[in-house]
């Protein structure tokens, strides 16, 4: 490529809208993933306003949503699902699939392994511009007058097929359909470019076992969306035949309230499941397993220390990337499958604890007799191991399919994975901003706050989550509008009201994040080159951003990223580029 | 308009405030050194250290709060089912080996990060792997794991691998709520069919009598359509009045209907039903009130959906599996625990209390007016656990769970009362049937007059039997309060000793009887000793006894001549109705078009 020998000059447009520099494509990622982030938390605490106070009117909701939705301020069962929803897609795929893939991968992967680019820049633009379309779309959906789509994030048909079950199945439900095929045509292109630019571009010396670990989660969490997503488009293509050509690949001997007997047979909705889970579950480690790579480099950086077990850390995400495409029946024990399936999901769901137990006990070896500076981002790294602990072993519980019995579709389970996949990977998304914001940007953001936010946000994450096992073990199904038409569950009252507030204080505490990052961007302290005195490569390119990366050669890698504190080094860390010395060892 | 404005303002001087502080304490910065933002100092490692332990310490207060306070399984008690304590068991198992887990890696985790917090004097220790290490945290987990495993699979395998065919009770969803089907004496449910789904025969069950009701029910449906779309037509152009959308799906539904109509029909020109299969109908019932177990009685449910996906969840039973629609599920499971026994537990009588104090809080602070009001009791529930649509939070069945005596009074007894009630209404279907049947000409009107009739009558005897019912149950109630003080009165005249003023609190109660003092007394009788007083009171409870059973045996035998009455009342009705009816047509057939506007209208009547 002929990036030194000429520098033309860029229009406004090329620049910053359809630019195919990968640095401005993870910024445009990182801002579309907090607007959504922004709209997905705010429906979590309004629904929430329900949820704590049943009986009370909030003239905030019809403000916000419109008079169909809360009139005179009492939410309406059907938004109310509709809100759910809504904030369950936007969170799982928005922010933590698109945001904090695109954001980072298109950030780290060609400055990390030593590239220019991505190895498509075209492609890598044309999948931002789909996954714009795709939030632009999700988002409209939410102004229509029947609603969004409400039949959770999951949209199991025949909820989903017919709108006479529920007024959001109509242009709600197409909106999210077709969002979701954007979504889904962009992470694919996504995912590819990752992969080949990962296997072609990396620069002289850095060779698979020198890569970064947010590189190699980066790798599979790619491997796992081009292999996954493909399923989840044809499930897709499916209901929408089902919903609009006739045919009844997941309706079988239904009656509609308005249209009486359908002439649909034979098909079965839990086709539908199996199609969607089979991209459901490995896309819960395409959220978890970007996070955790940035956890563990910025671990090892502010403990300065190298990451305990690199090996076994890449080994263990690729069995978890392996186990996460056998184990999608452990959504489904009580849907009515063969028990004999049961018991082998459980067999090799609870295998996936193997693996997590080791990373887990590897970051706090890696803390371990380590140094540990307390930047926001090592903050919130160690908040996010807490939560892949404490939401992990409960999900020992729920791979059980003896206690799913007792536990499915509860509380409890809202509780599990919020922690082990929302909080950790939330955390881990806001460490990776912390941490990268200097090489986004160019500037820093402001510490102080940065803790503030820190203690705000995993307090009142764990004080919204943690309560919710108790309910869940106390019986009360998730998705409820109201709990309190069973009386049995009024001595949940208090403890939903401790929830609610928790969750709305916390939400509050984003407003600390929002205005931090962007008075940051644009009056921040400029950063030097490379603050955290880290040892990975892209703390060498210049400060400003430069089309190509570096300005002169592309430096050659001698050593792994984690020569932190090495015994007989003056300085406390080593870069990757400086090469060994002649009697130095590896590691 | 005036508070938003100021809500706007407050919100932009906020941000300018924050914009001019962000400036200030940067300033400060400059003057202290240039990359503060960059530099954690000495100070900030150590506050965030302390605060990492003071936050796991408040961490761990919180989770072992809500442990205490809640606990596993929080107001469901010990699994009132046989299978449900293997669940139980389970869970505790689990807990035992998650918790310590839980516990020890988080404190590791936070103590370490407290412990090793940055100082410039300090350098961190290289060490990048140690393969024992490693290997010693990859086996201890397996280990642990597969102790979960082996548990864990053995007690779903014994769940779902229990082959004990038990009494076949199904369970049918539908949007928003629950009926059931008991399996009758053969224990065999009838088939049943979602074509057959109409109003007379909600689950769809394959039946002679509901093919030709269902059948009468699509009919009149189609033809409801029809008049619909006819009283909608423009007189001068002759177009539809109504939007061209919802002309297309009047007509998409009535094709539909037609299709179903000709399926039906074919099925009953083949004949009457002769397989066995269709017999086991006969003995089947309904009821969508609620559901009613037999204590150490092993049940298989069979579980259909009407429309979306459902889950029936029994959180005392431990017990859910999902509801699909065009597939049956099963769920087999033994209630070890009667309604009445959980109620006797001083806990769940506790518990109750608590919930009835909260509940009625709530009610007395937002003036809510319950449909039906919380008693306070403790009582069984079915409830959904797959979203299904607006309704989803309230779709409940109370479910009861009795010993075999008590469901022989309560299931058998009401069987036969409707037994006889529906005898009756079969008698008028089957002669309005014939009547259809004989007569070719002109006798869809009057088929349809009477058949609007009938349902009136339907509804009548329905919620006259209902009424019946509750007057059965609070005399029965009653009956086993008086007998059980009775017999109480009888042990305690054995011990004797004099008290005075019982005699007086006992007579004012007694003035004051009604069916709830009863209870008083009887707790004040148990706590006396005077001789004369208890037989007096056992005097005065055999009286209440004997006239509960007097009103008990007149009621019945004055509901029995209330219903010959109403029956002779119906038929005489329907008898003179359809001779009016043929009266007219005859007299009528020159003028037979205006007949048919007539017998529209009527139609839609009945349709309605």
């Amino acid at each position: 490529m002929s990036h030194d020998t000429h520098h033309h000059k860029e229009s406004f447009i090329s620049k910053y809208i359809f630019s195919h520099d990968h640095k401005m494509i993870a910024k445009q990622y990182l801002l579309t993933a907090i607007f959504m982030g922004a709209i997905g938390i705010t429906l979590s605490a309004l629904f929430r306003l329900k949820l704590g106070w049943p009986d009370d009117k909030f003239p905030i909701l019809e403000t916000l949503l419109g008079s169909d939705a809360a009139p005179e301020g009492l939410l309406n069962s059907n938004w109310y699902l509709g809100l759910v929803t809504l904030h369950g897609t936007i969170m799982v795929f928005f922010v933590l699939t698109g945001g904090l893939s695109g954001t980072f991968s298109n950030l780290l992967i060609p400055l990390q392994v030593g590239a220019r680019d991505m190895a498509s820049g075209l492609l890598n633009m044309i999948a931002y511009w789909l996954f714009f379309i795709s939030s632009a779309l999700m988002a409209v959906s939410l102004f229509i007058e029947t609603g969004p789509a409400m039949a959770g994030w999951t949209i199991y048909p025949p909820l989903s097929v017919l709108e006479e079950f529920q007024s959001g199945s109509g242009l709600g439900m197409t909106l999210w359909l077709l969002s979701m095929t954007f979504f889904i045509a962009s992470s694919l292109i996504g995912g590819i470019n990752y992969i080949v630019t990962i296997l072609n571009l990396r620069t002289k010396g850095m060779s698979m076992t020198k890569l970064p670990l947010t590189i190699w989660a980066f790798f599979i969490t790619a491997i796992l969306g081009v292999l996954s997503f493909p399923v989840l488009l044809s499930c897709a293509v499916l209901l929408l035949m089902d919903r609009g050509l006739g045919t009844s690949f997941y309706m079988s001997d239904i009656i509609g309230p308005e249209s009486g007997a359908l002439d649909a047979t034979g098909g079965n909705p839990i086709l539908y499941e199996h199609l969607f889970w089979f991209l459901g579950h490995p896309e819960v480690y395409i959220i978890l397993l970007p996070a955790l790579g940035m956890t563990s480099e910025i671990i090892s950086t502010c403990s300065r220390k190298p990451i305990f077990g690199y090996r076994a850390m890449i080994g263990s995400m690729l069995a978890i990337g392996f186990l996460s495409f056998i184990v999608w029946g452990h959504h489904m024990f009580l849907t009515g499958m063969n028990p004999f399936l049961g018991g082998v999901f459980t067999f090799t769901t609870l295998l996936i604890a193997i693996p997590s137990a080791v990373k887990a006990f590897n970051y706090i070896t890696t803390i371990y007799k380590g140094n540990v500076i307390m930047t926001p981002a090592m903050l919130f790294c160690i908040g996010s191991v807490s939560t892949f602990i404490s939401g992990g072993v409960t999900g020992i519980i729920l791979a059980d399919s003896a206690l799913d019995i007792s536990q499915h579709d509860t509380y409890f389970v809202v509780g599990h994975f919020h922690i082990v996949m929302g909080m950790t990977a939330i955390l881990g998304m806001f460490a990776g901003i912390y941490h990268w914001f200097p090489k986004m940007y160019g500037k820093m953001m402001n510490k102080r706050m940065g803790m503030v936010h820190f203690w705000a946000t995993i307090v009142c994450g764990y004080g919204v989550f943690i309560p919710m096992h108790f309910l869940g073990e106390g019986g009360l199904p998730r998705r409820y509008y109201e709990n309190t038409n069973f009386p049995m569950f009024d001595h949940f009252l208090d403890l939903n009201v401790m929830i609610s507030i928790f969750a709305t204080v916390g939400v509050i505490a984003q407003v600390i994040f929002f205005m931090n990052f962007f008075y940051s961007i644009f009056r921040g302290p400029v950063a030097s080159l490379n603050p955290w005195k880290s040892n990975s490569l892209e703390w060498t390119t210049p400060v400003e951003h430069v089309h190509g990366n570096w300005p002169g050669e592309i430096p050659t890698v001698h050593r792994w990223p984690y020569d932190y504190s090495k015994p007989g080094k003056e300085e406390d860390f080593v870069p990757q580029h400086i090469p060994l010395t002649d009697d130095e060892e590896e590691h | 308009m005036g508070g938003k404005f100021i809500i706007i303002i407050v919100v932009a001087l906020f941000f300018i405030a924050f914009i001019q502080l962000m400036k200030i304490y940067q300033l400060a910065d400059k003057v202290r050194g240039q990359k503060s933002q960059e530099k954690i100092t000495r100070n900030e490692n150590m506050m965030m250290a302390n605060l990492m332990l003071v936050f796991m310490c408040l961490f761990f207060g919180f989770t072992i709060w809500l442990i205490f306070k809640y606990g596993a399984n929080s107001g469901l008690y010990e699994a009132a089912t046989v299978h449900g304590k293997e669940i139980d068991d389970l869970l505790m198992f689990n807990w035992y080996i998650i918790l310590p887990v839980f516990f020890i890696t988080n404190f590791l985790l936070f103590f370490f990060s407290w412990k090793y917090y940055h100082r410039e004097e300090r350098k961190a220790t290289f060490i990048s792997h140690n393969n024992k290490l490693e290997f010693f945290w990859t086996v201890i987990p397996a280990i642990a794991l597969s102790f979960i495993v082996i548990y864990g699979i053995k007690t779903w395998n014994s769940i779902m691998y229990n082959t004990e065919e038990g009494q076949v009770v199904e369970i049918y969803a539908y949007q928003f709520g629950w009926r059931v089907r008991y399996a009758g004496e053969d224990n065999i449910l009838g088939k049943a069919d979602y074509k057959l789904v109409s109003t007379t025969n909600p689950l769809g069950v394959i039946t002679d009598k509901n093919i030709k009701a269902t059948y009468a029910e699509i009919d009149a449906e189609v033809r409801s359509i029809d008049s619909i779309l006819n009283a909608n037509i423009d007189p001068v152009t002759g177009d539809y009045l109504l939007p061209k959308s919802k002309v297309t799906k009047h007509k998409e539904k009535q094709e539909r209907l037609k299709r179903r109509k000709y399926r039906i029909k074919s099925g009953i020109d083949k004949g009457p039903l002769n397989d066995s299969i269709y017999a086991a109908a006969n003995d089947d019932f309904e009821d969508d009130l609620e559901l009613r177990l037999i204590k150490d009685q092993p049940y298989t449910f069979k579980i259909r959906s009407q429309d979306v996906i459902h889950c029936p969840w029994f959180p005392h039973f431990r017990a859910q599996i999902n509801a699909v629609p065009g597939m049956e599920t099963n769920f087999k499971l033994t209630p070890t625990t009667t309604t009445a026994e959980m109620r006797e537990k001083p806990e769940v009588i506790e518990h109750y209390n608590n919930l009835y104090d909260r509940h009625q809080q709530r009610i007395e602070e937002y003036n809510i007016v319950e449909t039906e009001p919380f008693t306070g009791l403790f009582d069984y529930v079915l409830l959904c656990n797959k979203i299904c649509g607006a309704g989803h939070s309230n779709m409940q069945m109370k479910v009861v769970v009795e010993t075999q005596e008590e469901y022989d009074y309560n299931v058998t007894f009401k069987k036969s009362e409707k037994k006889i009630i529906q005898s009756k209404i079969a008698d008028f279907e089957s002669k309005l049937i014939s009547f259809e049947e004989g007569d070719n000409s002109g006798t869809d009107s009057i088929s349809l007059v009477c058949r609007g009739e009938v349902d009136l009558v339907k509804e009548e005897l329905k919620t006259f039997s209902e009424f019946q019912d509750k007057d059965l149950n609070n005399l029965k109630e009653e009956i086993k309060l008086s007998l059980k003080v009775e017999h109480e009165i009888k042990v305690i005249n054995e011990e004797s000793n004099s008290d005075l003023s019982v005699k007086q609190n006992l007579s004012r109660l007694v003035d004051n009887s009604s069916i709830l003092n009863k209870e008083e007394i009887y707790n004040y009788i148990s706590s006396t000793n005077d001789e004369s007083l208890k037989n007096e009171a056992v005097n005065y409870f055999q009286e209440i006894v004997q006239n509960s059973l007097n009103t008990f045996s007149n009621n019945l035998n004055d509901f029995k001549v209330k219903f010959e009455l109403k029956s002779n009342e119906i038929q005489n009705k329907i008898n003179t109705l359809v001779k009016q009816e043929l009266n007219q047509n005859e007299e009528n057939r020159l003028t037979l078009s205006a007949e048919n506007t007539s017998s529209n209208t009527t139609n839609d009547k009945v349709t309605m």
